[in-house]
């Protein structure tokens, strides 16, 4: 197998794959980095935990720090609800995309909040598209980005004086933004 | 009407003009994820509404797309061969072929589109063609997109652009690929380093049939992994780089096997020969691996010259579904073997 990447931290390339089948019959593979299963403790040893367990853990408990690892991503300092959020849309909960790493509706990328930016950022190395979008968006695109720029910008500020009052303020009017947008 | 068995007949024409590389680049492939805005992705849509949604994209696709001559399939009216020889093809994909549950596919007459609905994306659109032709390829994604998005709301975000279920492919929904053929590379053992330096260019590699396969018959799917952040142009040229340095690489592992170990390279390539034109009964896989070399003998003119459109015939007709859709006693493993073989010694007789 040429290329998988840790499905935890999407970026590191993993080394331990583990496969099982569900009541129905449904393959279903989970594929970890060594740095993550330390991080999270995952104690893949002897008998493994079923898959959806590991991930759960993976995504309520804190990594214990490494090293090597970079610092926490700010923003999700400010939202600790949004662990096990869910999707207000289709329902999906956080741990659900964790399991088979596929989103609900379209609705999940705003409303899993900074969990999305993180992971889209890691895995593409950018969290900001830059290429073609549909015509007829074009105009309303232009103007919601420019404002979504301005409020990241001042969310990143209020992040750095930890003015956490405000920030989740700025975090909300994001998330409504982009839920207008979608 | 032009129905699954038509298709299945014919060579697939695309690869009858190869671009630029012929024996190296086999085709080139530009792939768009889109989905509708207003209705949930395939796994938290019910079955009613999923077929409700088939049902308006095929109507909404077909008449935005002005499709003249297009073949327009319910995968539900195809029987499970059918459907594979279709994914043999690269029309649809394995998930799609799998028809568990309601889609359909648009396919042009001559195989270089292809739009799939109920994917694991509402739709995805992609154009194939033969050689690497990524650029041109883009530009008639693009110009069928176009199309399509005035007729088709497609859920758009101000940051991760074109949504996806899979947030691998997120931003511009595009996947470019090129199948390569690389036997020498392989064989001389410079194929790991190669494959570890693509990782670092954010690139995949897979096996002839998309992810999840494994690489037999050395052929290669090189792919851009990241999808957000970069536009389609420069996901394309970066993977056109690429490939042109592989091809590179490839050559020149091709001279050294000709130059140091040129015995060597005559004893696969005639092993392939004789295999193919002496066995009684062959594996896909085998046939597959065996072609190989003589594909590379073919193009270091090991072998004697010959129309590559015989052995793009072998490839593609004699695959499972191909050979069991065209002829009666083909359905059990064993009797295809058997089948498999007398058709290549038939088409690779003098």
């Amino acid at each position: 197998m040429i290329g998988i990447v840790c499905q935890i931290c999407a970026k590191r390339p993993a080394t331990s794959h583990l496969t099982e089948l569900d009541a129905g019959g449904q393959r279903r593979e989970l594929h970890l980095c060594a740095t993550c299963i330390e991080q999270y403790d995952l104690k893949l040893e002897s008998d493994p935990p079923p898959i959806a367990e590991l991930l759960k853990k993976s995504v309520t408990a804190k990594p214990a720090p490494a090293e090597d690892e970079e610092q926490a991503d700010e923003i999700e300092e400010v939202d600790e609800a949004e662990i096990d959020a869910t999707c207000a849309t289709c329902g999906l909960t956080f741990t659900e995309f964790a399991v088979n790493n596929r989103f609900g509706c379209a609705r999940c990328y705003s409303d899993f909040g900074a969990k999305v930016e993180g992971l889209l950022s890691r895995y593409h190395g950018s969290g900001l598209h830059v290429g073609r979008i549909p015509m007829i968006s074009v105009g309303r695109a232009d103007q919601t980005m420019a404002r979504r720029a301005q409020l990241d910008a001042a969310l990143r500020e209020a992040v750095a004086s930890e003015a956490y009052e405000k920030a989740a303020r700025l975090r909300d009017e994001i998330r409504k933004l982009d839920e207008s947008a979608t | 009407m032009t129905t699954v068995n038509d298709l299945v007949a014919r060579n697939v024409r695309w690869l009858d003009s190869p671009g630029h590389h012929h024996g190296i680049v086999i085709s080139s492939r530009i792939r768009f994820a889109r989905n509708c805005a207003g209705y949930p992705f395939q796994r938290k849509l019910s079955r009613g509404r999923q077929q409700d949604l088939v049902a308006q994209l095929l109507a909404r696709i077909g008449r935005a797309a002005n499709f003249t001559d297009a073949i327009s399939l319910q995968m539900g009216d195809l029987t499970d061969v059918e459907r594979l020889a279709l994914s043999e093809r690269q029309l649809i994909s394995r998930d799609l072929a799998s028809g568990k549950r309601p889609s359909a596919a648009y396919l042009s007459q001559d195989e270089t589109y292809a739009v799939m609905i109920n994917e694991e994306d509402h739709v995805r659109l992609q154009v194939i063609s033969g050689g690497q032709h990524l650029s041109e390829n883009l530009e008639r994604a693009v110009e069928l997109d176009r199309k399509l998005e005035s007729a088709i709301d497609w859920a758009v975000h101000p940051r991760f652009g074109y949504l996806s279920a899979c947030p691998t492919n997120a931003g511009t929904g595009l996947r470019a690929s090129v199948m390569l053929h690389l036997p020498a590379l392989a064989e001389t053992q410079d194929l790991r380093q190669v494959l570890r330096g693509l990782g670092k260019l954010h690139m995949t590699v897979r096996g002839l049939h998309g992810e999840g396969s494994e690489a037999s018959g050395h052929y290669y799917q090189v792919s851009n992994q990241r999808s957000l952040g970069q536009s389609e142009a420069e996901i394309v040229t970066a993977i056109g780089d690429t490939v042109e340095k592989i091809v590179a690489y490839e050559e020149l592992a091709r001279q050294a096997l000709l130059d140091n170990s040129r015995w060597k390279l005559e004893d696969r390539v005639f092993r392939g020969w004789g295999i193919l034109t002496h066995a009684r009964s062959i594996s896909y896989d085998e046939l597959v691996d065996q072609l190989s070399w003589v594909r590379l003998g073919t193009a270091l003119a090991v072998l004697p010259a010959r129309d590559w459109s015989v052995l793009d015939r072998i490839f593609l007709q004699c695959q499972p579904a191909h050979l069991q859709l065209q002829h009666d006693h083909a359905a059990m493993p064993e009797a295809r073997d058997r089948l498999r073989a007398e058709l290549v010694r038939r088409w690779l007789a003098p």
